[in-house]
């Protein structure tokens, strides 16, 4: 249960989480996920306008979400979204799986997290984790991190720990400042966001829309609304 | 009416890892004894603050090399301060 946090419990959410032997009792995982939980929703309005936003809690398994804008621009795009697995915590740092924000199925992020490293940017999504062959996040505060072979000198417990590394806000904070999004020359060309109706949306899901999306009401078949000023600027201003 | 001394303390709210922790510092100090204080009285004392980093409430990330006076802060301001991400990626 989350406790003093306000927090949805979604029962089907931590369905993919991946699997760990049990070493600490999960009701004390669950107290401290809880008073992590109570922290964050006090801080609430704060981290949403960074754009952090817890998406569910389903016992000791969270998702959040990282939403960015994209350069200066007002377009928000989801930079990160994750489900973390508390179990064992915090013998072990929290395990975490990039997932789609909408099916919240594992998924291989859109966004991949960079670090700067000197002058060097530096992937953070190398490739697959050896034990649960998907994507991770190589992060001191992570399970995968810790668990990986090639970090097998870094311990979690040798001031990771200490530091909060695997706090929920110290995550969301990681994930934020490592997926912001420039607006790059060529999406500034080729980018265009066109409206997509009920009734278009419904023809493209049965492939029955030739040659890209209709812009007109006359190719939407809406000749009912050629006239409507509203609809017709709507559709100026989206083009 | 506050005295002189007052006038340069600012009251901040500095939430460390997620947990919120009061501070009083005189604008004439850095901005490292900002997270100095705010690590000692969240529990953290003799954590390093340079491996921390410290942000306004917007994100914007502070240079802890300032004096606190002169980061444009304003008494019951909130700031955040996080470990920085240790070092990752693939070797």
């Amino acid at each position: 249960m989350a406790g003093d946090a306000d927090v949805i419990h979604i029962g089907t959410v931590g369905a993919f989480r991946p699997k760990r032997p049990l070493l600490v009792p999960l009701a004390v995982s669950r107290e401290k996920l809880n008073r992590e939980l109570a922290e964050w929703e006090q801080n609430r309005d704060l981290y949403a306008q960074r754009g952090w936003l817890l998406l569910g809690v389903d016992d000791v398994w969270v998702e959040i979400a990282i939403l960015q804008k994209v350069g200066n621009t007002a377009w928000p795009v989801v930079g990160a979204c994750v489900g973390l697995d508390y179990r064992n915590y915090d013998l072990e740092p929290p395990s975490l799986t990039f997932i789609d924000p909408l099916t919240r199925t594992p998924v291989d992020p859109a966004f991949k997290p960079h670090q700067l490293e000197g002058q060097q940017l530096r992937l953070l999504v190398p490739g697959e984790h050896p034990s649960s062959k998907r994507p991770f996040l190589c992060l001191p505060g992570i399970w995968e991190y810790h668990s990986h072979p090639e970090h097998d000198g870094d311990s979690w417990l040798a001031g990771h720990r200490a530091m909060g590394a695997g706090r929920l806000a110290n995550i969301a904070n990681h994930l934020w400042s490592t997926t912001r999004i420039a607006f790059t020359p060529e999406i500034q060309i080729s980018a265009k966001f066109t409206p997509v109706l009920d009734a278009v949306a419904m023809q493209m899901a049965q492939g029955e829309v030739a040659g890209g999306v209709p812009q007109t009401p006359e190719e939407l078949g809406r000749e009912d609304q050629a006239d409507d000023p509203v609809a017709l600027a709507h559709d100026e201003g989206a083009a | 009416m506050p005295s002189k001394n007052e006038d340069h303390l600012l009251n901040l709210t500095v939430i460390v890892s997620g947990a919120a922790t009061q501070v009083k510092v005189n604008i004439e100090e850095k901005l490292d004894h900002v997270a100095r204080e705010a690590l000692r009285e969240s529990g953290n004392a003799g954590q390093a603050p340079d491996r921390w980093e410290l942000r306004r409430a917007s994100g914007e990330l502070l240079d802890m090399a300032i004096r606190t006076g002169d980061a444009g802060l304003n008494d019951g301001d909130t700031l955040t301060l996080q470990p920085k991400s240790g070092h990752g990626g693939g070797r």
